[in-house]
């Protein structure tokens, strides 16, 4: 049956069942994709898909299902496994929301201009931004991944109390992972472009910030081990800013999970470091007026120059502290709701990056991570292989690799000595710009 | 479904010019119980339910996914696949479909759906009660147990048409041990191919005991000084290391991509010779093993290097024309929203004759890396990076103080040859590998081995 059938059916089934509360989320996507690899099509691709889940109550204790098969015995179904779970779960005990305004429009969310863009010309884009790239480098050994993909989604979260939102979504991506070769050296450059609409098909910016990103780094090699100023680029700054942020979530204090439990109130990072969860910003991915809870979603500042002021909230934390949601509730079909920055957002301060490289003799400009399993915002670890460069009196003298950074995740948020003043991508929902730190053990 | 939709999908794709079509229905029922604080925190069920359409125009792959079964909309979107790459029309065989099942490597005793959500309550309390009973710095622990049954079917071109029932059974254990400031956590997570048995044959205190004392030695350890030096690597999950560093170079999507620095080396000599590699997706019960693969294909045991010679790589369809090697039952999809492509099932590293006590004494400074945590890889320049979750400094020749925050760095071509010694303690250990068709349950593995030299990352 059709989503909003679905929707209905469902509705109806979890008002007759005598819960104390429900909510449910459904949602459906299309979405069309070409990939592209050694120069020609990989791959062409159609998707269609729809779903729907169910969070029910009986005397407070919940119970989750989902299904992606919409038909009334599998909506029945799944409504009775939910209903059978709450006699298994413990106690949960919030409150739902209320139909209440919310104080945000969402806005630009979906692109009409998707609804032309089919795939003969996407296929089109793909060759050319192959052709472009390897017009640019005689060094390109290969281009294994190449992509550009549509898709429009629709969403609907309806609760027992009566509120109800829809949205629709259009989002088009493309991007690539190219890999030089010198002396029997190999490196890896990508680009990566996310928009609502058409424009994130940018051959030329994808192209140079792969080229960038990958022949840059041909030529490295490691530099001695010791303490090293690091300047962290924008782009490896939003990875490791994310990977230590779920610690400010009040679930994970709560729940003997963060290292921030007991430090409201004193500074905790740098008084340069301002981090902030803005959901209210026109064209940010993550702008929205409600959180996967149907809570309405409002900013808030998380580190006041350097200072914890504020946890982020859902419904389960809110209810055991006796605060309000911060609407940071996060959600899928199924299960239990999660916290989530909506904009995870670091203020850009004044500092260029040229100005930046001159602020120490000698530091590592590092642009890139060797992934992030290192990183754990429990313990604070960082130990992560990294690849950059060495600058010297503000110059770039040369490309490094093979290298570790090591230290204390939490630590590092305190020796930030100077922050960039923009940011990767004007549009994403993370952004914390170039952030320049006093001292990471390096290993080479 | 009714064998006849699948032949009118089946044929609307060949009408269209493609050298191959596919069908890949798929019902997966998943449920979820989840402990925290001592708490049931989630119980959970879900469904997921869908039809894959594959079309191969020589090595182009076409591929679209509905959740609508029926023979007008299959038909449809066959058709509109089809018309991305028109040609001249292919004869479909005209033999109907006999659904056949496939031969199972093991029998499932207990229906994981039949065994309910509720007998999982009482062996998740044991867990939590052991591992907090381990000491009062245990801070918090979570444990669950999942299950899935999966049931497809396969339809091709070539009237294939295969049947096959997938059960498997996971326990999650997470413990976190903290003092003042300082938190670690460890975790457990054994898998299998098995029914509700396999939770049922765990022995739950051991599993919780052995846990949170990791954590609680974690806790107390100090930082490892940086630098390159020899590395011993503890059996089981240790095999990550060659899984991501080496097995995804060796499967036919990385070989066919020119991504790969292993290709075009089949017979060359790329390890020592001491190390043979296995991917064998046969081993009864085990996590990785599948009976066939997502194109219907039997699955194999696949020696992939044998005494440090390139023997084979892992390959599905397109991958096997393309590199021009045999099909190894390799093709797998994390579900029917994902055509399916080479990826790993049980891999490891076959036992040697060394003993930890040699190992250890060949290394005299460096770093037992016993237990490690995730890592990941570029399979195109074969740059890793891996956290050890549980480590010791060897001092002289023998074990010495534990150590943590120190995390593997290198490149896989360049570590096999440095692989100099291994161990007769062959262990296998779950996971859930990602890569271009998703998520799907691997097996890692190896005795423990002694690599001469490896970046270490440290403080």
């Amino acid at each position: 049956m059709p989503l909003e059938s679905a929707v209905a059916f469902l509705a109806e089934t979890a008002r007759k069942s005598g819960a104390d509360g429900w909510d449910l989320r459904a949602g459906a996507s299309a979405s069309e994709g070409v990939s592209v690899a050694g120069g020609r099509v990989d791959r062409l691709e159609l998707r269609s898909d729809a779903g729907i889940g169910v969070r029910v109550f009986r005397d407070g204790r919940p119970g989750y299902a989902s299904t992606g098969r919409l038909t009334r015995d599998a909506i029945g179904r799944m409504f009775r496994d939910a209903w059978d779970h709450t006699f298994l779960s413990d106690a949960l005990r919030i409150d739902l929301p209320s139909p209440e305004e919310p104080s945000y429009r969402e806005t630009g969310l979906y692109d009409p201009a998707v609804e032309a863009l089919d795939l003969p010309r996407m296929e089109a884009f793909a060759l050319e931004l192959d052709r472009r790239v390897r017009s640019l480098s005689s060094e390109i050994a290969e281009i294994p991944e190449l992509d550009a993909e549509k898709s429009v989604s629709e969403t609907f979260f309806l609760n027992s109390n009566g509120v109800s939102f829809s949205r629709r979504r259009s989002s088009v991506g493309a991007g690539l992972g190219v890999v030089f070769e010198r002396d029997g050296q190999t490196k890896m450059g990508v680009g990566q472009l996310h928009r609502r609409g058409p424009e994130a098909l940018d051959a030329a910016y994808l192209a140079d910030e792969a080229v960038a990103r990958g022949s840059g780094l041909l030529g490295a090699r490691p530099v001695e081990g010791g303490e090293w100023p690091v300047l962290l680029d924008r782009r490896v700054a939003t990875r490791l800013v994310s990977l230590y942020a779920s610690a400010f979530f009040a679930l994970a204090v709560q729940k003997n999970q963060s290292r921030m439990a007991g430090k409201m109130g004193p500074a905790v990072a740098s008084e340069l470091f301002t981090l902030r969860d803005d959901p209210h910003r026109d064209g940010l991915f993550g702008s929205r007026a409600f959180d996967g809870e149907g809570v309405p979603t409002r900013g808030t500042t998380v580190l006041e120059r350097g200072k914890l002021v504020s946890w982020l909230h859902n419904l389960e934390s809110a209810a055991r502290e006796g605060v309000r949601s911060t609407g940071n509730g996060s959600r899928g079909l199924s299960g239990p709701a999660g916290t989530s920055f909506n904009n995870l957002i670091v203020d850009a301060g004044a500092t260029t990056r040229g100005e930046m490289l001159k602020l120490r003799p000698r530091m590592l400009l590092v642009t890139k991570l060797e992934g992030g399993t290192g990183c754990s915002a429990l313990s604070g670890e960082l130990s992560v292989g990294a690849q950059g460069f060495l600058v010297e009196g503000g110059e770039i003298v040369r490309p490094v690799d093979q290298i570790t950074i090591s230290g204390d995740g939490f630590r590092m948020l305190r020796d930030v000595v100077a922050v960039g003043d923009s940011y990767d991508d004007p549009f994403a929902s993370r952004r914390v710009p170039d952030l320049l730190v006093s001292s990471l053990k390096v290993s080479g | 479904m009714n064998p006849s939709v699948a032949r009118s999908a089946l044929d609307a794709g060949l009408d269209c010019g493609a050298d191959f079509a596919e069908l890949f229905v798929e019902e997966t029922r998943e449920s979820n119980l989840l402990l925290k604080e001592s708490k049931i925190d989630s119980a959970e069920a879900a469904t997921a339910f869908g039809v894959g359409v594959r079309l191969i125009f020589g090595s182009e792959v076409l591929y679209a996914y509905t959740s609508d079964d029926s023979e007008e909309s299959l038909v449809a979107l066959a058709r509109k696949l089809g018309s991305l790459r028109a040609a001249a029309r292919k004869i479909s065989p005209d033999s109907p479909f006999v659904l056949k099942p496939a031969a199972r490597l093991r029998e499932v005793l207990l229906d994981p759906r039949g065994a309910g959500q509720r007998a999982k309550l009482p062996m998740l309390q044991t867990l939590d009660r052991v591992a907090r009973g381990a000491g009062a710095r245990i801070a918090q622990v979570s444990a669950s147990m999942s299950d899935a049954v999966s049931e497809i079917e396969i339809y091709n071109s070539e009237g294939l048409a295969v049947s096959d029932r997938r059960t498997r059974t996971r326990l999650a254990l997470n413990v976190v041990a903290g003092e003042g400031d300082e938190k670690v956590s460890a975790r457990h997570a054994p898998g299998s191919t098995l029914g509700f048995e396999f939770f049922k044959g765990l022995d739950l205190d051991l599993i919780a005991r052995t846990t949170a004392e990791q954590a609680l030695r974690m806790l107390g350890a100090g930082y490892v000084e940086g630098g390159k030096m020899p590395v011993v690597i503890g059996n089981g999950f240790g095999g990550v290391i060659f899984h991501e560093a080496c097995g995804h170079p060796l499967e036919t999507e990385s070989v066919r991509k020119n991504a790969s620095a292993f290709g075009g080396k089949l017979g060359e000599k790329i390890a020592h010779s001491c190390l043979t590699a296995i991917d064998d997706g046969t081993l009864p019960g085990v996590w990785g093993s599948i009976a066939v693969d997502d194109e219907g294909t039997p699955t194999q045991r696949t020696v992939l290097i044998e005494n440090g010679v390139l023997k084979t790589f892992l390959s599905d369809r397109v991958g096997a024309a393309e590199v021009g090697v045999p099909r190894s039952g390799s093709a797998r999809r994390e579900s029917y929203e994902l055509a399916p492509v080479a990826r790993m099932r049980n891999t490891f590293i076959a036992p040697g004759t060394s003993s930890l006590s040699e190992m250890l004494a060949s290394a005299g400074e460096g770093l037992y890396a016993c237990k490690m945590g995730g890592g990941s890889v570029n399979p195109a320049t074969g740059e890793f990076n891996f956290a050890v979750e549980e480590g010791y400094r060897i001092r002289g020749g023998k074990l010495a103080e534990p150590v943590r925050g120190a995390s593997l760095i290198g490149k896989g071509p360049e570590v096999l040859p440095l692989i100099s010694m291994v161990g007769d303690d062959l262990e296998l250990a779950s996971g859930i590998c990602g890569a271009s068709s998703g998520l799907v349950p691997v097996t890692v593995g190896q005795p423990t081995i002694k690599v001469d030299s490896i970046l270490v990352g440290g403080r």
